[in-house]
């Protein structure tokens, strides 16, 4: 009986199952001699290694397919069943020759390695075992997972793909070390343990062939077949639609919400101070030099940045680790800042040990760029910006001196005057900041801030604030796209502060026109500049 | 086989269906399309397993059909889905692999006297040769029982006759018991010694062809007149004017001596109308 099935499948698939033998010898022998070759490389067993890895995927996949799949899809799967043949021999004497064949290619691949390497490296008995039992071991396990898969059917090309992309993902994007297990482990020090038999490896993928197997008989005899049978149809347009819009929510799914975890950012030699919970590093350009000025003002910069987040709501935890980076050609205040591609930190760059910097301008631009990254960059959206410019005024000119302040009134004053106000202006705040300049819409959100802080208390300001610009967002989250639908700023600014958008502005209008400020002599106003875009954050 | 039973989801195919074939007789499973009778040989081959019901085959009793069984058993399927690639020759080396008793002169020879080209793909055979192929792997094993599943259906009336031509010599010269289904009336009628009659998953009659015709009959009767025991009504024809009033017309089932004692000679009637008022049959008694 045995000999009628062997003689069926090497009538039907010999051809086809010599060639791909064949083939895969001939790679081997061609991986083998490459790099027996080439001393680079990292030697015979490493190159043989590669091709175990990802060739010989390829081979056994196309076994088992002509193997099982073939027999599934079409309907002679009717005439065999009327033979007096079990159902389950058929299918082991296709997992044996699928066997037999796996083995001749991972076992050649091994004897032509041990051939070609023993000129010049000892190959003991015991490093030979080794070598075939991982080859043969992995191939095994192979045969076993495209044997399950072509019982599959129609589905199996989508969990093929799935598969790899699932296991590629862990290997890049997750820290799950995939080959330390088995039958990834098999293959992680091929060629390079000698000693020990990876009894572990071993059998972890005995474990996992044998289940594979399992799983595959039991789709083969379930149902007297029919399960196999029914999986083997082609699938209908609708399925295909279904199925490969599936996929493509999935894939893409798994893209946006799963993505790699970067190593954390770090700046070398920066110095570092924290206060309570809020860390800032400052880089100096020039480390020769003493860094007790830099200590004191990353000090700083930590105080009043853990206040400022305190006042404004956001918990310890979630604040980002500031970084400044001295960079000399910065002059006039400027400060440039940078994204750091999937991390959440403040990158700047300022000449901060320029004698004539304001070390407040620093701690506002800061605060200013962390709400940003704080919120993945939605609090830039242009009907809350004006917000985060209102609170970074406040905060740069808490502080500030009277010839400062004056200036910067003045500077409200011209704007509101050459370029007015209007809801629309104050909503739509980088065209106004495009037409007027960006310090000069700075200092007219500084002032209608001042303005609403005089007119309905600090303690709405702050609730507004905190209602609006300072909700932690992540990558994946949606939810601040909703709530930018139902709950937008207008309606949060009226509800918080018990005043309308529209008399909000004509208000601050009328309070900046109130105050026309005075020039400060020789002041200069610093520029910020980001690397990324043309705008601020 | 006593009280075979099969379903598929909610609905029984085949329903507490008993049915014995003597040796050496050619037994007619007769039944529409759908009746169950795919489902019945499917059961006897091995192929599934009947839910509850026993069958003894070759005087074997199991509830599912063995291996051993099942080689000594020759089998023509409804379709014939032989690999398309393999040649005759090819085929019957193969097949000939799986049972004990295969004949290789026996095939050769009946590939030759069923003129069945020995190095032509299966692919390009035609519906006809692809039969008697089957056939030819069927019988060269010399099995004691043949088991056919609607094997002429497909074929013209000139290959259908001479392929029960075949297996009605087969059958006679070597005493092999063959068990064929078809809805075919006239096939049966040519072939069969004994048929039984499948309806709904349900035996409605076994017994000899002559021994239908002389049970079934149609008959006249008033309305308002009973029906004498013993009489079971397989097809109400509806009612007709009569010189004595509106009668009914009945085909009606009885055994022959009930028709003998109740004095009703009735209307014989062709095996066609018979088999249509069986598997159309009314419980209704009057």
């Amino acid at each position: 009986m045995n000999r009628a099935l062997l003689y069926k499948e090497l009538r039907q698939h010999g051809i086809w199952l010599g060639l791909l033998a064949a083939l895969s010898c001939f790679v081997f022998l061609v991986i083998v001699f490459a790099t027996g070759a080439d001393g680079s490389s990292g030697g015979v067993f490493f190159g043989i290694r590669q091709g175990l890895s990802y060739f010989l995927t390829l081979p056994i996949f196309i076994i088992c397919h002509l193997l099982v799949a073939m027999e599934f899809r079409r309907r002679t799967r009717l005439f065999l069943e009327g033979l007096p043949l079990p159902r389950w021999r058929m299918i082991a004497i296709k997992a044996c020759l699928a066997l037999i064949l796996a083995t001749i290619m991972a076992g050649g691949a091994v004897f032509a390695g041990a051939a070609v390497s023993g000129g010049s490296e000892a190959i003991s008995p015991k490093f030979f075992g080794i070598l075939l039992s991982c080859a043969i071991s992995w191939a095994w396990f192979l045969t076993a997972l495209f044997f399950l898969i072509s019982f599959l059917g129609r589905y199996k090309v989508v969990i093929l793909l799935a598969l790899v992309f699932g296991l590629s993902w862990i290997n890049y994007a997750t820290a799950v070390p995939l080959r330390d297990f088995p039958p990834f482990a098999l293959l992680a020090r091929f060629g390079f343990e000698r000693d020990l038999w990876p009894v572990a490896a071993l059998q972890g993928t005995a474990l996992i062939t044998v289940v594979l197997f399992a799983v595959a008989f039991t789709i083969g005899l379930a149902k007297e077949g029919s399960v196999a049978a029914i999986l083997g149809e082609t699938m209908s347009y609708r399925e295909k639609m279904l199925l490969g819009a599936t996929v493509a929510i999935l894939f893409t799914t798994v893209m946006i919400w799963f993505t790699p975890q970067p190593e954390p950012f770090a700046l070398p030699g920066a110095v570092e101070e924290e206060y309570d919970g809020v860390h800032v590093h400052l880089s100096p350009e020039d480390t020769t030099r003493p860094v007790d000025d830099d200590v004191v003002l990353a000090g700083y910069l930590a105080r009043r940045l853990a206040e400022k987040r305190d006042w404004l709501g956001i918990p310890k935890d979630e604040f980002p680790p500031v970084y400044v980076v001295e960079r000399k050609g910065l002059v006039n205040e400027k400060i440039d800042w940078e994204e750091v591609e999937g991390d959440r930190v403040v990158l700047m760059y300022a000449g901060y040990r320029d004698p004539g910097f304001t070390r407040d301008t620093l701690v506002a631009f800061s605060m200013s760029v962390a709400l940003s990254v704080h919120s993945n960059r939605r609090v830039d959206k242009e009907h809350r910006w004006w917000i985060v410019c209102g609170v970074e005024g406040l905060i740069e000119m808490e502080q500030a001196d009277e010839t400062t302040r004056l200036a910067r009134e003045k500077s409200a004053y011209d704007t509101i005057k050459e370029h007015d106000l209007t809801v629309e202006k104050l909503l739509g705040r980088n065209l106004y900041a495009e037409e007027a300049g960006w310090r000069e819409a700075d200092a007219v959100a500084w002032m209608a801030f001042r303005y609403l802080i005089e007119t309905v208390g600090e303690e709405k300001v702050q609730a507004l604030a905190r209602k609006t610009i300072t909700r932690r967002v992540t990558r994946q989250d949606s939810r601040p796209v909703w709530a930018e639908l139902f709950q937008p700023v207008a309606r949060v600014f009226e509800s918080t502060t018990g005043l309308s958008l529209e008399a909000f502005v004509e208000g601050a209008r009328e309070y900046i026109l109130a105050r026309p400020g005075a020039e400060a002599p020789g002041a200069e106003t610093p520029e910020t500049e980001n690397k990324t875009e043309e705008e601020k954050p | 086989m006593t009280g075979l039973h099969r379903s598929f989801g909610r609905f029984a195919a085949v329903d507490g269906l008993d049915l014995s074939v003597h040796a050496g007789e050619i037994y007619g499973f007769l039944g529409v399309n759908g009746a169950g009778k795919t489902t019945t040989i499917r059961m006897l081959m091995g192929i599934i397993a009947p839910d509850r019901g026993t069958i003894e085959l070759l005087g074997e009793k199991s509830k599912r059909t063995t291996l051993k069984q099942k080689q000594r058993i020759g089998y023509v399927s409804q379709d014939q889905t032989f690999y398309p690639w393999m040649t005759a020759e090819m085929l019957g080396k193969f097949v000939g692999g799986l049972y004990p008793t295969w004949d290789t002169a026996e095939y050769r020879r009946l590939l030759n006297v069923l003129e069945v080209p020995s190095n032509r793909k299966v692919s390009g055979l035609s519906g006809g040769m692809r039969v008697k192929l089957a056939l030819a792997i069927a019988i060269a094993p010399r099995p004691p029982l043949l088991i056919l599943d609607e094997p002429t259906a497909g074929l013209d009336p000139v290959a259908r006759r001479e392929f029960l031509e075949i297996i009605t010599h087969q059958a006679r010269e070597y005493g092999r018991t063959t068990f064929f289904s078809t809805h075919l009336l006239d096939e049966v009628e040519r072939a069969a010694d004994r048929v039984g009659i499948i309806h709904q998953g349900k035996k409605r009659f076994e017994g000899r062809l002559d021994e239908l015709q002389r049970r079934v009959r149609e008959i006249t009767l008033p309305v308002g007149a009973p029906l004498p025991d013993g009489f079971q009504v397989w097809r109400d024809l509806g009612t007709e004017e009569a010189d004595e009033g509106t009668a009914y017309r009945l085909i009606v089932e009885a055994d022959p001596a009930s028709w003998e004692s109740a004095g009703i000679a009735g209307k014989k009637l062709p095996l066609d109308d018979i088999f249509i008022a069986c598997v159309g049959i009314s419980t209704t008694r009057l």
